[in-house]
């Protein structure tokens, strides 16, 4: 009975495998002739290459396993796909073992992309799957080991005939490695190289003459180049276009001063590098940086960052180059460190930014780009050439920046500024806007976006509250604040009395501030405009009418366009094209009640 | 391969610079387009070096509708005169490629048109055109599960419980 009821399970499980095996093959049939399962091959291909793209995951690197992987279970057409196509597979996922080898057969010989990196890993996980990843180094186009450790170095003892990029950053608290014996044959196709935190033998095998991209970062005391070598090294890779070099110049001794370090690079003569456009230096004191870079040359389109050294940059200023951009974090060290006291320099510009400079960089070095086109009005391209830019990062210690701007405005020759601009939301609270605007006796242009607006108009009217702002306002032409109007229902006719142009934008002037001064008939923001403007039209006194108004993605009906245009000297107002709208846009000046009082 | 057939000059109006082309769809549609626009596709282009050599004119019959290659010729002519990389890898590039949100709304149809036109755009080689419509469709099925990229795609599962469960499949997601 017993042998009967199991000969009836095994029949039934047989039937059962076999009836499951018919569907799969119906079901199999049916998706033949689905039109999504009826593309080419290469089109599917294609499909699964850009899969991983988005905007939140650019990168198949960034996240493991790589989302597309899902689709080898949709069929089996899409399954044998991909599984037969080894650029699917070229980027190794190191995160386990078994991943690391599955994906290494399955790229089959096709050159590999090996990224390795301890961060939330067990060390025992991360030493295993690492070794199995790196087992087929010689196969690699691009390594990046971050942590790199003791043990994967016997893996780099190979040949690197494929190798195009080449990243190694020392694990941290772990003794600094050298790495003389890895690749022992050299690196002939490799055009990027970033070393941090290694031991480092000069000359340098791993540098070759086609060489395009250079990182040095983190260099022991001990390990860094005299400057001859430095030269020797810079003079064999002219093709370089990107060089960063941070705690890697060779240091000075502590009681140096800064003649004695100029005199160390005094008849250094580094080579020309003609297509370097983008040159980082930091981790050193000014006087080192302005050594370095003083000592050669480069095209004037170059884009220069400098983590810490604002002499350096000055000194760039004054040559061709066309921006100098400084780190927040570089000049905080900086301002901390023993370079103080005046500075022989001069600056013609000064604008704190946001971290998004290369969009200035480029406008100032006139090349053409989808973001230029978003609009940078040609009188400020003049204004900042070259400019000077304290950059803020959005990861900046706001500790940091509060002492950073204090020491700014203390030490930055502000005396020569023409034209100050403001784009940064953060931090510029800590200025000391009224001291910063006491030296600043050539302004020109005051710009500002963002809530910065806040902190400028108060000071200015701080300033023209105690009669200060009047050697200046003889001379200030333009402003052109972006501001939340309505915290600045007043409007200043007589702290700017030439300026000329003003651009509003992304508020509603048909609003009635619900703040109102004592008295004061509430009227909305486009009346108030109106009536501050015809003032300056009808009163003289000094005063300079407007000449241009644009007003742009503003709640404003026509009817009051057009009386704007009746107090500007040009009449017409420019409604919804002005030249630079959503980046430049809206009034924020002040009204001298006071004087309102009085009339 | 395409079906060739002669014509004579009065189907095929134009001359000189301002070259025009017949193309003809499945549904057996007339369709006459400049060549300058469909320089873009690498198919066209191969058949038009073909007709250079000789002296008659021809229409180009194409396996597939009307409506589709009216899709695809609304797509080359919005892009006429544009650099872009996929098409154009080795040329100089005489200006910005264009900003390329317009494909997103151009390809805003429904999945069964968006396959036929990526077949399209594959068969007449442009390119960017299928680079564009492959990067619609890993949106329809992106961050989806296994089981919703089935049913958008119209496909069943066709794995046999020992094919969905073998160990060669755990690396497959």
């Amino acid at each position: 009975m017993e042998q009967k009821t199991c000969s009836s399970t095994e029949y039934q499980q047989e039937d059962m495998a076999r009836l499951l095996a018919r569907a799969s093959s119906l079901r199999r049939q049916k998706n033949a002739r689905a039109p999504a399962l009826r593309l080419p091959v290469e089109i599917v291909l294609n499909i699964f290459s850009v899969f991983p793209a988005s905007p939140l995951s650019p990168h198949v690197l960034y996240s493991r396993p790589p989302p597309w992987l899902a689709v080898t279970h949709v069929c089996q057409r899409w399954r044998e796909i991909s599984l037969s196509s080894p650029s699917l597979w070229t980027h190794i996922i190191t995160e386990t073992r078994h991943w690391a080898g599955e994906m290494l057969i399955r790229s089959k010989n096709l050159p590999i992309v090996l990224q390795i990196s301890p961060l939330g890993r067990r060390p025992s996980g991360y030493k295993s799957s690492s070794e199995v990843a790196l087992s087929q180094a010689s196969r690699a186009c691009f390594i990046d080991i971050d942590g790199f450790n003791i043990w994967h170095r016997p893996s780099l003892c190979v040949p690197a005939p494929i190798l195009e990029s080449l990243y190694l950053r020392g694990a941290l608290f772990s003794p600094t490695l050298p790495i003389a014996d890895i690749f022992p044959e050299g690196t002939p196709k490799l055009r990027s190289l970033c070393l941090q935190g290694l031991n480092i033998s000069w000359p340098l095998h791993l540098l070759n003459p086609d060489l395009v991209e250079l990182t040095l970062d983190d260099i022991c005391e001990d390990d860094r180049p005299s400057l001859l070598q430095l030269r020797e090294a810079l003079s064999a890779m002219p093709n370089l276009n990107t060089l960063s070099l941070k705690h890697t110049l060779p240091l000075q001794s502590q009681d140096s001063t800064p003649h004695t370090i100029m005199a160390t690079w005094e008849g250094v003569t580094l080579p020309t590098l003609p297509s370097i456009t983008t040159l980082e230096v930091a981790g050193q004191s000014g006087m080192e940086i302005l050594g370095f870079t003083s000592s050669f040359t480069f095209p004037s389109l170059t884009s220069v960052v400098i983590g810490i050294g604002w002499g350096a940059a000055a000194d760039l200023g004054r040559s061709s180059v066309q921006s100098v951009i400084i780190s927040l974090s570089g000049l905080y060290r900086q301002f901390t460190s023993r370079l103080s006291g005046p500075s022989p320099y001069s600056f013609h510009s000064l604008r704190i930014a946001r971290d998004e400079y290369d969009y200035w960089c480029m406008q100032a070095g006139g090349q053409t780009s989808q973001d230029v086109d978003r609009g940078c009005p040609p009188w400020i391209r003049t204004h900042f050439d070259p400019f000077f830019t304290v950059n803020v990062h959005r990861d900046s210690p706001r500790l940091a920046a509060e002492d950073l701007f204090k020491t700014v405005c203390e030490l930055l020759p502000l005396q020569n500024i023409g034209t100050l601009m403001v784009e940064c939301e953060l931090f510029t609270a800590y200025i000391p806007w009224v001291e910063a605007f006491s030296r600043m006796k050539d302004i020109q242009n005051v710009i500002v976006r963002g809530s910065a607006s806040g902190a400028i108009i108060e000071a200015l009217n701080d300033l023209h509250a105690v009669g200060a702002w009047t050697q200046h306002s003889a001379t200030l032409a333009e402003f052109v604040p972006f501001a939340p109007f309505d915290n600045y229902p007043t409007i200043a006719h007589d702290i700017f009395p030439r300026m000329s142009h003003l651009a509003i934008g992304g508020i509603d002037m048909e609003i009635i501030p619900e703040v109102q001064a004592i008295g004061e008939t509430p009227i909305s923001l486009c009346e108030r405009l109106r009536l501050a403007l015809a003032r300056r039209l009808e009163e003289g006194n000094g005063m300079q009418p407007l000449e241009r108004l644009g007003v742009r993605d503003c709640n404003i009906t026509q009817a009051h366009v057009m009386q704007l245009g009746e107090v500007i000297t040009h009449g017409a107002v420019d409604w919804d094209s002005v030249q630079n709208p959503h980046l430049f846009g809206l009034a924020g000046l002040i009204v001298d009640t006071s004087e309102e009082s009085d009339a | 391969m395409p079906t060739i057939v002669s014509v004579d000059d009065s189907t095929v109006p134009g001359e000189g610079s301002s070259r025009l082309l017949l193309l003809v769809s499945s549904d057996n549609k007339h369709i006459v387009v400049e060549e300058d626009i469909m320089s873009r596709s690498r198919f066209i282009s191969k058949q038009v070096e073909g007709f250079e050599a000789t002296s008659q004119r021809h229409a180009i019959l194409l396996p597939f509708s009307s409506f589709v290659l009216n899709k695809v010729i609304e797509y080359c002519s919005h892009y006429r005169g544009y650099y872009l990389l996929e098409d154009d890898p080795d040329a100089a590039p005489p200006g910005r490629s264009p900003v390329r949100e317009w494909d997103q709304e151009f390809l805003d149809v429904d999945r069964n048109m968006l396959l036929r036109i990526i077949k399209a755009a594959h068969y007449l080689e442009i390119k960017s055109l299928v680079g564009s419509c492959a990067r619609a469709i890993a949106d329809m099925i992106r961050g989806k599960t296994t089981e919703e990229m089935r049913e958008i795609l119209g496909v069943e599962n066709d794995f046999t419980p020992e094919e969905e469960h073998s160990p060669s499949s755990k690396c497959t997601g």
